[in-house]
């Protein structure tokens, strides 16, 4: 009895959380109906300041920002929202009408021989395809060790097979989330910035990028960030002035 | 004498660092402690130790400009030190007695603070900029203008003095989209008696919203001269005429520059607004007054003026039924002017009529925003009318089409669906969005993927130690229990079963003589049952089985299903006896 009294002291916190999230989160669909996207704006966030990543409460705050007109932050919460659902419908169309008033021209830099190899990986997030990988490991080791223990040659069949596929997602999973961790992207935020050859506001402008442009972030010093927008277009622009994805 | 150099030293090396504030390791320099609003200075954080990287903190009362890093190494004695200077260039935003806060500078396996400097900023000179020998200005046509409004920034240079490398340092505009205007301008005028050399640099800023905003100082960055010195002083080689430029490097910086921007008046009329802001006009002409059914004619349309033109969409045509329209590319004849963007661009439109008569196409309007007379303009254009005329051409082709020319078109006509609006979809509502989703980590990731394989492993270790514990005996009564279960099951399959039972009555042999067999005879197999203490019978038993796996394997007698059900239930019987 005084072990289920305890379970249930502390589930309570758990069960709190859960219900302020859903509340602010159903504060905000009903701000946005009305039209207050400040307010709705202000809901969503603090769901997410709680350290929730979601890519429905990513594709709401992407909506939310679109209506305020912020385009750069509009695009920022989108991207955010396809890295955890790329495959889902509405964020597609959004993000396509946001990306569409992004005045900069952002050239392909996706290899096109590896999206060909990869094409089956295109609709899939990164933990789908981290789940899958560790699904076809524990059964590729669950046949293997069947196939050793039984000896009967469908099992080692079945290892096989499930051990080529295993290999293949724990790769793609395993470069998936290296990169995911290593390589930072962001996007840019105000209407207009100018990208300098060095840490200050007097160093010579290199070019102008606007809002909505994505970037590679390369490296942060004393509030400034070095990005790099394509072949070539490489500089310095102040940390707030980016997002990063 | 000897006392008195060290006191002297001791006093220089004091009064060298009135004006900075030694630190553990790390001490930070300015070169003045008195200025006033516009001037700069400059901040040296020296670090005596490798690697030092400055973590320079926010400054709500500063600008701060990095201006580059420099270390020197000096050894004296044998000894060996190191001094790592960073510099940054401090322009204050307000009067006052200002801090800078304590500055942390970290090394390998080293952290060090400088120690707070306070400088006191005084208003700006109260001289009039004509009594400067140089200034700088910036300033905007406009301080209270309507969203999409176009305003004219102007940062001016004004100096007496000759200069160069002179580099400009423009805010960031937020709350507008902004444009440059060319490469600038620079004139000759003379002030109060005084030439002065005057450069502009313009920037053309739309409003993006309504509300206060404040254009941040600009900085300009230029070396002027301040004097002259003589190249040399070497008596002989001196040229008295030969002299160099005393140069000055000095950052100029605006004041920022406040405007209300407002937002545009609400719209009520028919014709739907354009979204322009500015001074517009509007034309429309037809290609020809007369055209054949089924040809195309042209429609031009042509929106002309200064302001945000470039966002111009074609205006509305309604057409009446039974025409076709098809819209070309806008032709754009866009350029900067002095007040901003003006120009024209021009929609052109393809119609086709289908049936003869005279058509009239109504008039086209194009409402804007006149930010001078603050009101909302429309102009309008038309209406067109024009004569379509039979097509004898077109009927003479329709004879020969197939079906005939009356004939209903069993296929309706497909065409393209075209987005009609611009909007995004509706939020998503699922309860699940609170829920967090983020992917795992490289770390999780790794342990997830190894898990099942260290299951394995224990698995694996586990059956081999557990084989590793069996006798030969066991380990070959095992097998034989194995194989008696495949013959039993393969009774149906000679080639099947007679194999399965020979391998198990190799094994049973093998498990009562406590080591593989190989090649059994009836002889073998006799001394093997006979040794292990087994019945006579259990022998015959054992050899009347092997002859007949012989006969079969060998000569093609097999028997019946029965008689090998009996084989296998005898040498089950055996290996049970084994077992006991």
């Amino acid at each position: 009895m005084k072990r289920l009294l305890c379970i249930l002291i502390l589930l309570i916190p758990a069960v709190a959380f859960g219900s302020e999230s859903s509340k602010a989160f159903y504060d905000g669909i009903a701000h946005y109906e009305k039209g207050s996207y400040d307010d709705a704006l202000e809901s969503f966030l603090s769901i997410s300041r709680q350290g929730i990543e979601n890519g429905k409460l990513a594709y709401n705050l992407g909506n939310t920002y679109m209506q305020k007109g912020d385009l750069g932050r509009a695009v920022l919460w989108y991207d955010r929202a396809h890295r955890l659902m790329p495959g889902d419908p509405d964020l597609t169309f959004n993000r396509n009408q946001a990306l569409s008033q992004v005045k900069d021209r952002q050239e392909e830099t996706e290899n096109p021989v590896v999206s060909v190899l990869f094409f089956w990986k295109q609709g899939l997030s990164l933990k789908t395809l981290q789940q899958l990988a560790v699904g076809f490991g524990a059964l590729f080791w669950g046949l293997l060790a069947l196939a050793i223990l039984l000896r009967k040659t469908p099992l080692k069949t079945a290892a096989a097979v499930s051990g080529v596929l295993f290999l293949l997602l724990a790769s793609t999973a395993l470069w998936d989330t290296v990169s995911d961790a290593r390589i930072q992207r962001g996007v840019v935020l105000p209407q207009a910035v100018s990208v300098r050859s060095g840490l200050s506001d007097t160093a010579t402008e290199l070019f102008v990028l606007h809002a909505g442009s994505r970037v590679t972030v390369e490296q942060e010093r004393s509030g400034w960030v070095r990005i790099a927008f394509a072949q070539g277009k490489i500089g310095w622009v102040k940390k707030e002035s980016v997002g990063v994805i | 004498m000897k006392r008195l150099f060290l006191f002297l030293i001791t006093i220089l090396l004091l009064g060298s660092s009135a004006s900075g504030v030694q630190a553990q390791g790390a001490r930070a320099v300015v070169d003045t402690n008195r200025l006033r609003l516009g001037e700069s200075l400059t901040l040296r954080v020296i670090a005596d130790f490798d690697d030092a990287r400055v973590a320079m903190p926010e400054l709500a009362d500063f600008r701060v400009s990095p201006r580059g890093t420099s270390s020197r190494v000096q050894m004296i004695n044998g000894t060996t030190t190191r001094e790592v200077e960073s510099l940054f260039l401090l322009i204050p935003l307000r009067t006052g007695q200002l801090t800078i806060p304590a500055i942390s500078v970290r090394g390998k396996g080293v952290q060090a603070e400088t120690r707070p400097i306070v400088v006191q900023v005084d208003e700006r000179s109260a001289a009039s900029t004509s009594d400067q020998p140089w200034s700088v200005t910036a300033e905007v046509s406009n301080t209270s203008p309507y969203v999409g409004e176009q305003v004219v920034w102007t940062f001016r240079f004004q100096t007496a003095a000759a200069f160069q490398n002179a580099r400009l340092g423009k805010p960031d505009f937020n709350g507008f989209s902004s444009d440059e205007m060319g490469e600038g301008r620079a004139f000759e005028q003379v002030i109060n008696g005084r030439r002065y050399a005057i450069h502009e640099v313009t920037e053309l800023l739309t409003p993006q919203k309504a509300g206060a905003f404040e254009i941040q100082p600009a900085s300009l960055s230029v070396s002027v001269v301040t004097g002259r010195s003589r190249r040399s002083r070497d008596p002989l080689f001196d040229d008295f005429f030969s002299t160099r430029n005393v140069m000055e490097q000095k950052l100029l910086t605006t004041e920022a520059v406040a405007l209300t921007v407002r937002p545009l008046p609400p719209y009520s009329g028919k014709p739907p607004f354009s979204g322009l802001v500015g001074n517009f006009s509007l034309t429309a002409a037809l290609e020809n007054d007369e055209v054949k059914a089924g040809d195309p004619l042209t429609l031009t349309l042509t929106v002309q003026g200064s302001g945000n033109i470039r966002d111009a969409a074609a205006p509305l045509v309604f057409l009446p039924e039974g025409m076709k329209q098809y819209g070309d590319t806008p032709v754009e004849e866009i350029a900067m002017g002095p007040s901003g963007w003006q120009g024209k661009k021009t929609f052109k439109t393809a119609i086709v009529p289908l049936k003869p008569g005279n058509v009239t196409i109504p008039s086209v309007s194009l409402v804007w925003f006149d930010p001078k007379a603050e009101t909302y303009r429309t102009e309008q254009s038309g209406p067109l009318t024009f004569t379509v005329t039979e097509n004898t051409a077109a009927e003479a082709v329709e004879v020969f089409q197939a079906g005939g020319g009356d004939a209903p078109s069993l296929t309706p006509e497909k065409k393209d669906v075209r987005l009609k609006g611009r909007d995004i979809l509706p939020l998503n509502v699922d309860p699940d969005a609170v829920v967090h989703r983020a992917p795992m980590d490289v770390t999780t990731l790794l342990a997830l993927l190894a898990g099942p394989f260290g299951v394995f492993l224990i698995l694996v270790a586990g059956l081999k130690r557990f084989a590793r514990g069996l006798s030969v005996g066991q380990a070959l009564g095992r097998k034989a229990s194995g194989k008696l279960k495949e013959a039993e099951k393969s009774v149906g399959d000679t080639d099947q079963f007679y194999g399965a039972l020979h391998a198990a009555l190799v094994a049973v042999m093998g498990a009562l003589a406590g080591r593989p067999v190989e090649g059994l005879t009836g002889n073998d197999i006799r001394q093997i049952v006979t040794r292990a203490g087994g019945k006579p019978e259990a022998a015959e038993s054992s050899v009347a089985i092997l002859e007949a796996v012989e006969a079969a394997r060998y000569g093609g007698a097999a028997e019946g299903e029965g008689g090998r059900k009996d084989k296998v239930r005898a040498l089950a019987q055996l290996l049970k006896e084994v077992k006991a």
